[in-house]
């Protein structure tokens, strides 16, 4: 039985060495020349290894200003994302009010429904709102469509913690804010974790959004808008590119590191009682 | 008169969890309702996106969504995602986190990071690698396949219409398949190990143990998955923009493309965003209403799920 | 085993830790809450400007930060430079506007820009500004006349050029000569059937290692540069502007789809083209994967770029056997591209951005460095460091570009409306049925018999919307009977 599992390294092996390849190229581009990129074929070694990519990105494209912006970005719509869907999720699968229903129905069909054209009246009301031109204005944009899984998430999450956790603390004396700040949210701790990485991706590779609420205001860009000062109408600096790609990998594969093992408790947590 | 007391009671008694409540409903007014509502309004229009809209033009946007056959090409291959996701990536995926779940094989953490990789490379990127990759001229994989005599001749992978769309699904595969593991892998940590001690000690063997007991413990947390496999998948628009940006003849539009290529695309002289939204509508409708068909299902499965 | 990634992971995670409190650190400095416009006047006094430009081509960046230092040197004036990617720059400068934050100076891309940026009253008329700093001297006599020279709107000069006008405006053939050679040919082919039969026979000889032709895109460029040769430019977007009828039936344009396919069907090209990105065709030329192909005024610089020692050179676009029948037509003068914002609160100084962006310095810098040949003549024509394949281009333009009628250049906002209308509709152009019928080996006559069907009752439709409102359009204003395309057009006074 042991020695047969481990006969999977020898599909295992080859299979994900063939599925990072791709990585591993983009890796070694960031170490190529131009010239050596486009011609030289598809060796993954660089023939002259030189950093000049990492130079040009790091100076020219910002990139180290660029970073610090994408961290506060990532970081701001994470923590606003995980506020507002757990106290939804929290009223959501404690409360048995009346309109849950139809808050619950209205949240699953806008699943359903794309969002990408809908920046100009987001747009506007940001607007509107005097908060373009800010980071605030993009983490709102990015923040604030109804993030409908993850409030599910959280929902499923805490209609499953048993009411006597809930009923106990009460006689302890504790107010409802308390009960959900001191007792349920640190247990629903699984379910932080998945939503901040999920989130975390998505806002770390975001484009639209951080370009059109930052556009007076280009020193505020991320790395998602950053990158694309590498393509041009006709042309594109495909190494400068790929070392744009390794320079903003490099956090989020941290935070994946990280956040791996909480991540894959994460959505356990929502169904194991 | 009682039946409005008592509500008022009770939403009285609950104005705590509505209170909790009030900062989703707000910004879902803000980001997500009113958007939806004002591109309702401008598919009415013939407007370019600027200004306010004048230019009424009553239904005619709707009927040109429905009856333009693109829309209808890119409606379908916009399901072909999902289905693929669903169909392809959920089970593959499940057999993937099967293998990396056990805690005798070694380097698993190594693996599971390997096929995690693809899901935050830049999309960008992953359009140049990919179309240097399958070139047919030269590219290696053509090289390997007609080397070793699978093919006869080199495939025109992203180049022709009859390959494109199949070769950017397996594209896209590649790019949501460590996502999807992850949850996987996350839903079998809710199998308590004694489980598979007790089978072990009644001598079941692995298929028997996967049959009767990992999969009938993974349905609940499998339509969770479902979810947020389904979720990801409807939105393919960077990968396609990266790679065929919809072509060869449209093989591989999806409804996002087409609504990008009338609402912002540079290249049109005048862009059409009145459309582009009514395109949107008719989307989320029909997608919509496909979804009010599973309804009844989904929501016996999700209960039982949270419950 | 077990212990060595436990710790890493533990440094991996503080490292995660220290991030976090970084980013914490830096809320406080990063501007997180929106300010009000950027101060544009600093505290000493001193206009600050703010300028949209993409980053293209590459080095684009840095080249124009150093231009704009010298700018400052020079006026006192700093320059705040804003880039957009190349494909939202549209989007985000008409974002700026809504948001009452324009930029003093913008890259305006091309006459569909201009179009829609001054139909809203957003670019200043510069008519006043250009005669008191002479920059009708800098150019021949006749290129800013307003009807003709593609920078005016409405009678007013509303752009100024960075390119000429040829560069916008033609193609020229780039060949390999060591290729050409492999193949037994001493020279480039010149006419439509040499075209075939040359990259046939090379392309043989290749073996799958390289080919005698490739296309450029999906995009139909080469089957319109082709078609130009043939018969009227404009045919190309369906309307023969002799008569003002529909023409995607015309056999200048069938017989090129015709040639295409039947060259695809016979796998000519080198294959995958259909889905390349603009780089692409240059890159594989580079590579000496290809003999010859149909490109533009950028490629030569950027293959020099990425195989020095490449020996290559250009010529025209082959013309049919028959003779030749058009020239790629040039519609205006220049191309716009750089506009002043009619709502800068400095317009004095961002003039002063303006005029710099069109003085003989830049234009020559902008030469030197990208190799593009830019609106001011001077600056590259006699240029004594000029290559073979550059000189090839001179050439090659002089020999295959003629002036030639453009509705949108020539007539009032009516027309421009309508052609605004059709260009908006790309089911009113040949590129999905050609590529359809090139790809999928079709006949390509009975979809351009449906196409012309198509446009022509789109045309009768929307004339007849335009004209209930306050414009004029009419099919007199796609006529102009007096053109004949193989002269230079002059409009008649």
């Amino acid at each position: 039985m042991r020695y047969r599992l481990q006969l999977w390294h020898a599909f295992l092996v080859p299979f994900a060495l063939m599925w990072i390849y791709p990585f591993v190229w983009v890796v070694s581009s960031a170490f190529k020349s131009q010239r050596e990129m486009l011609l030289g074929g598809l060796s993954v070694w660089p023939a002259e290894p030189t950093f000049d990519n990492f130079v040009r990105a790091w100076q020219v494209a910002n990139f180290g200003e660029y970073t610090l912006n994408t961290v506060v970005f990532s970081a701001a719509v994470v923590t606003v994302v995980v506020f507002v869907s757990a106290t939804a999720g929290y009223a959501l699968g404690r409360g048995q009010m009346p309109g849950k229903k139809i808050v619950v129905g209205v949240l699953i069909a806008t699943m359903f429904i794309p969002h990408g054209y809908t920046i100009i009246p987001v747009f506007k009301l940001v607007d509107e709102l005097g908060l373009n031109n800010g980071l605030i204005g993009a983490v709102l944009a990015a923040a604030g469509p109804a993030h409908v899984v993850q409030i599910l998430l959280f929902m499923g999450y805490f209609s499953s913690l048993p009411q006597e956790l809930e009923d106990a603390a009460r006689i302890d004396g504790a107010g409802y804010v308390r009960i959900f700040w001191q007792v349920m949210l640190p247990l629903a701790k699984p379910i932080i974790g998945t939503v901040t990485l999920f989130t975390f991706i998505s806002a770390w590779n975001a484009f639209m959004v951080p370009l059109v609420f930052t556009l007076g205001r280009p020193d505020l860009r991320t790395l998602g808008v950053g990158m694309y000062s590498f393509f041009g109408q006709y042309t594109a600096d495909w190494t400068g590119l790929a070392a744009a790609a390794c320079i903003s990998l490099l956090p989020i594969v941290t935070v994946f590191l990280c956040l791996q093992r909480t991540f894959v408790e994460g959505i356990a947590g929502a169904v194991k009682s | 008169m009682t039946a409005r007391h008592t509500l008022a009671a009770r939403i009285a008694k609950h104005r705590w969890h509505y209170l909790f409540l009030t900062p989703m409903v707000v910004l879902f007014v803000g980001f997500t309702a009113w958007p939806m509502l004002a591109s309702w309004w401008y598919a009415f229009f013939d407007w370019d996106g600027l200004g306010p809209p004048t230019s009424w033009v009553g239904l005619a946007n709707f009927s040109e969504v429905l009856g333009s056959p693109a829309f209808w090409n890119a409606f379908k291959n916009s399901f072909l995602f999902s289905l693929v996701a669903v169909g392809v990536q959920m089970p593959l995926t499940l057999l993937f986190a099967i293998l990396l779940n056990n805690p005798r094989l070694r380097g698993r953490n190594l693996y599971r990071l390997f096929l995690f990789l693809p899901v935050v490379t830049t999309t960008a990127v992953v359009g140049i690698v990919f179309a240097v990759m399958l070139d047919p001229a030269g590219g290696f994989v053509n090289e390997i396949l007609t080397g070793v005599g699978l093919l006869p001749e080199p495939v025109n992978f992203l180049g022709s219409d009859r390959t494109a769309l199949a070769t950017v699904l397996v594209i896209d595969l590649w790019k949501g398949f460590g996502i999807t593991l992850i949850y996987w892998l996350a839903a079998l940590q809710t199998i308590p190990p004694d489980v598979y001690e007790a089978a072990k000690v009644d001598g079941a063997t692995a298929r028997q143990v996967l049959r009767h007991i990992t999969v009938p413990m993974l349905v609940p947390i499998a339509t969770v998955i479902l979810l947020l496999t389904f979720q990801s998948s409807m939105n393919p628009f960077d990968l396609i923009q990266a790679t065929t940006k919809g072509g060869p003849n449209y093989a591989t539009d999806v409804v996002a493309t087409y609504i990008y290529r009338y609402a912002f695309d540079p290249q049109m002289a005048a862009p059409r965003y009145g459309f582009a939204c009514a395109a949107g509508v008719v989307f989320g409708m029909c997608t919509l209403l496909l979804t009010l068909l599973q309804a009844p299902l989904l929501r016996r499965r999700y209960l039982k799920a949270s419950g | 085993m077990s212990d060595r990634p436990l710790s890493r992971r533990a440094l991996l995670r503080g490292l995660g830790a220290g991030a976090a409190l970084g980013a914490a650190a830096s809320v406080s400095s990063c501007s997180l809450v929106g300010s009000p416009r950027p101060a544009s006047k600093e505290s000493s006094g001193k206009v600050r400007l703010t300028i949209a430009i993409v980053p293209d081509p590459s080095g684009a960046s840095e080249f124009y930060r150093r231009q704009f230092d010298r700018f400052t040197q020079k006026t006192g004036i700093t320059v705040n430079v804003v880039e957009n990617p190349t494909e939202q720059q549209l989007n985000a400068v008409e974002l700026m506007f809504q948001q009452n934050n324009p930029p003093d100076v913008f890259r305006c891309q091309g006459p569909d820009a201009l179009d829609r940026f001054s139909s809203r009253g957003w670019t200043a008329a510069l008519d006043e500004y250009a005669t008191s700093s002479g920059i009708p001297a800098r150019f021949p006599e006749d290129a800013l006349l307003p009807r003709t020279s593609g920078l005016h709107r409405n009678g007013k000069l509303m752009s100024l050029p960075l390119v000429s006008g040829q560069w916008s405006s033609g193609g020229f053939l780039v060949y390999n000569k060591g290729l050409l050679a492999k193949g037994g040919f001493t020279r480039p082919p010149e006419t439509s059937e040499e075209y075939e039969a040359y990259a046939r026979t090379i392309t043989a000889k290749g073996g799958g290692k390289f080919f005698g032709a490739a296309l450029s895109s999906a995009r139909p460029s080469d089957v319109n540069a082709l078609q130009a040769q043939a018969g009227p430019y404009s045919i190309g977007s369906g309307i023969d502007l002799r008569t003002g009828k529909v023409a995607f039936s015309d056999s200048s344009l069938v017989d090129q789809v015709e040639l295409i396919r039947r060259m695809q069907s016979a796998k000519i090209f080198q294959p995958g083209w259909e889905s390349w990105d603009g780089a692409r065709v240059f890159t594989e030329f580079a590579k000496e994967r290809v003999a010859f192909y149909i490109g533009g005024g950028w490629h030569v610089n950027e293959i020099k770029k990425l195989n020095p020692s490449l020996d290559f050179g250009v010529a025209t676009v082959p013309i049919p056997a028959s003779g030749r029948g058009s020239y790629y037509g040039q519609g205006s003068a220049f191309a716009p591209l750089w506009s002043m914002s009619a709502k800068t609160k400095h317009p004095d100084e961002a003039w002063k951005l303006m005029d710099f962006l069109v003085s003989e310095e830049f234009q020559k810098a902008y030469f030197d460095m990208f190799r593009t040949f830019t609106a001011m003549e001077g600056t590259w024509r006699e240029a004594r460091d000029l290559s073979g394949p550059e000189k090839g281009i001179i050439a090659a333009f002089d020999a295959s570009i003629r002036r030639a009628p453009s509705p949108s250049t020539d007539g009032g906002p009516g027309v421009q409306r309508l052609m605004a209308d059709k260009s908006a509709k790309p089911d009113l152009a040949h590129g999905d049925s050609s590529l359809l019928a090139i790809t999928r080996n079709r006949d390509f006559a009975p979809m351009a018999k449906e196409l012309d069907v198509k446009l022509d009752a789109f045309l009768e439709q929307d004339i007849a919307k335009i004209s209930a409102t306050e414009l004029k359009v009419s099919r007199a204003d796609l006529t102009y009977s007096d053109w004949d395309p193989l002269q230079n057009w002059k409009p008649a006074a």
